[in-house]
């Protein structure tokens, strides 16, 4: 495709394109505006200008200057993005109101600049950041919660329902029944291994932020609650993101059995790491494989 | 001689497909001509969007509209990206693919906005030889269209029009015209947007949008949040008369109204259809809402539903 049609001979007196892109990307994304951004270093390594000489690289117009011009860029860079993450967060904005919010997400902009070409990805390391930025990073003890949990919890719970709600399904396709698992022979169903629907993600929190978010579903404003674990099975069917609590036996049962571990080792590895009378637990299994069957949650059960 | 807007056909009347209009649409199928996505909205999509755009792909004429292409930059171009762009297209059988002439980042970085480039030969060489592989890839021509922009680079040595007419004749890829954009860049870059329309190539457009945009009193902002005003119907009204008849759409992308509304105020295009109608509205009659700032091109985000 495509004519070679030969163009004119390059100016001698251009900028190079690329110093020119990477000196506009520093200049409108400086966290301090245009101006500071201009007379930055990392803007003055690509194009060697001060504000007051910027006019070499982009002209004034009639109305504007060149740094009110710029600033149109420098605006709209942080509004469109943080607009983008309080819609991914919305239960994270109204958790810590929309200003503080703005400014988690100012920090977090700042930290990790966007390198895809989807805005789907724009809050793919948010609750890393919230870790990676506590305030309380250095007097931590192990196994102390507090409220900066609260908010990683909450941040990891809104993105990974954003996650399953646009990710891979299994909406169209057949999936285990009750029926096929309970078909299975006694004496195989230690080495059976159950294949989990794309759309399944585990989660475990030490706040109850999975109620937290119900609550502000349903506008009950909710208040950040105290410490307490919660595990959570995200999982979709017919398009829309389903959330079921687990018991904590019930999560690293099944998380063992998300790693690929037969039903028999994760039976195994459970038993024995709680206190457990096993006709009780015989009961519960029973009562738990009939509850992920109906949530959907296998595609088959594989058997050697 | 070359055929008009490439060969493609005039597809009438069409609605950039937004999530808000999605039930509407499936449930009341309404009569609209085509409509246009935002293909990044649906590249990795396995959930309801894709699903939906499925249902709506069946019914109307589909035409992708990528924001991230950045035929602009000088990062290498993404061919992870142009993949998925070509699958889309083949499993939507949209009938062309536009992006815009820009760039949105550099470095590996992405500022997902529409950043202008300096309009001179080192860049129109740079951008002709990225269209040219970037067709090769996709196996089909790619339309680019004139953003809104808000800065000129010293740097330029030549007016928008000039590169776009060199551009096409370089690599035969089809213009996108935006008259709301080419109005907005007018009084932004205290051009004249009617010397502007005149020397565009008018045999190379293949299809052509409408906006709003918010007058920020110093300058416009592209916001594609309210009506088309008067001046930019104007514009439209004379590209029509230029091309003969063209693809039409009407982008609106925040404080987006019900589809009613929307599919209404692109079937005003009639109104400055016909070669016969004189002009009836002056130019002078600027009606978009006044504030003092405001933020370019809106984002296009799908909110989960969720239990």
């Amino acid at each position: 495709m495509g004519k070679q049609t030969s163009l004119p001979a390059q100016p001698t007196d251009a900028f190079d394109l690329r110093r020119l892109q990477k000196w506009m990307q520093s200049v409108i994304s400086h966290a301090d505006g245009i101006e500071t951004g201009i007379e930055s270093e990392q803007a003055r390594e690509h194009i060697d200008v001060s504000a007051a000489e910027v006019e070499q690289v982009i002209e004034r117009s009639n109305n504007l200057t060149s740094v009110e011009r710029l600033g149109i860029y420098g605006n709209a860079y942080y509004s469109r993005l943080t607009e983008c993450l309080r819609e991914s967060f919305p239960a994270m904005v109204y958790a810590l109101g929309e200003e503080l919010f703005n400014d988690f997400s100012f920090g977090y902009l700042q930290r990790y600049p966007s390198a895809s070409y989807s805005l789907c990805q724009l809050g793919n390391n948010f609750s890393k950041h919230l870790e990676e930025t506590r305030p309380d990073a250095h007097e931590q003890e192990e196994g102390h919660v507090d409220w900066p949990d609260f908010l990683i919890d909450l941040a990891t719970l809104e993105w990974n329902i954003e996650q399953v709600f646009d990710g891979p399904g299994t909406e169209g396709q057949s999936l285990l029944e009750t029926e096929q698992l309970l078909a299975i022979p006694v004496d195989r169903w230690a080495h059976v291994v159950l294949e989990p629907v794309p759309c399944l993600r585990m989660l475990a929190f030490r706040f109850p932020v999975n109620d937290y978010f119900t609550q502000f579903r349903k506008e009950q404003k909710p208040e950040i609650p105290a410490p307490g674990d919660q595990f959570v099975a995200l999982t979709r069917r017919q398009y829309v993101v389903w959330r079921l609590e687990l018991d904590q036996i019930e999560y690293e049962l099944l998380a063992r059995i998300l790693q690929g571990e037969t039903i028999g080792q994760s039976i195994e590895a459970v038993a024995t790491t709680g206190d457990w009378d096993l006709g009780q637990l015989a009961e519960k299994l029973k009562q738990w494989f009939q509850k992920w069957t109906a949530a959907d949650f296998f595609q088959a059960a594989r058997m050697p | 001689m070359a055929k008009a807007r490439l060969g493609y056909p005039n597809l009438g009347l069409g609605v950039g497909l937004r999530t808000v209009h999605f039930q509407h649409i499936l449930q009341q199928e309404p009569e609209v001509d085509w409509f246009e996505i935002i293909s990044e909205n649906f590249m990795d999509s396995g959930g309801r969007p894709r699903y939906t755009l499925e249902q709506i792909a069946e019914r109307y004429p589909i035409v992708m509209h990528g924001v991230s292409l950045s035929i602009g930059s000088t990062d290498p171009l993404d061919f992870d990206y142009l993949e998925k762009l070509k699958r889309l297209a083949r499993e939507t059988s949209a009938i062309w693919i536009s992006d815009h002439l820009c760039w949105t980042g550099v470095a590996s970085r992405n500022t997902h906005d529409l950043l202008p480039v300096p309009l001179n030969e080192t860049t129109l060489a740079h951008v002709c030889e990225r269209i040219r592989i970037v067709q090769d890839y996709l196996e089909r021509p790619l339309m680019l269209e004139n953003p809104s922009s808000y800065v000129t680079f010293a740097d330029s040595t030549m007016p928008e029009w000039e590169f776009l007419k060199q551009m096409v004749a370089a690599t035969d890829c089809g213009l996108l015209l935006d008259v709301n954009n080419v109005y907005v860049s007018s009084v932004n870059h205290d051009f004249d947007p009617h010397e502007y329309l005149e020397n565009v190539p008018f045999e190379s457009v293949v299809q052509c949008h409408l906006a709003g945009h918010t007058n920020c009193r110093t300058h416009l902002i592209d916001t594609h949040d309210g009506e088309v005003i008067d001046p930019v119907w104007e514009l439209y009204r004379k590209a029509h008369l230029r091309t003969g008849g063209i693809s039409t759409l009407l982008e609106w992308d925040a404080n987006i109204p019900p589809f009613e509304k929307v599919h209404a105020e692109v079937l005003k295009a009639k109104q400055y259809m016909g070669d016969h109608l004189p002009s009836t509205m002056s130019p002078s009659q600027e009606t978009a809402v006044e504030r003092e700032s405001a933020v370019p091109h809106p984002l296009h985000f799908v909110v989960p539903e969720v239990r």
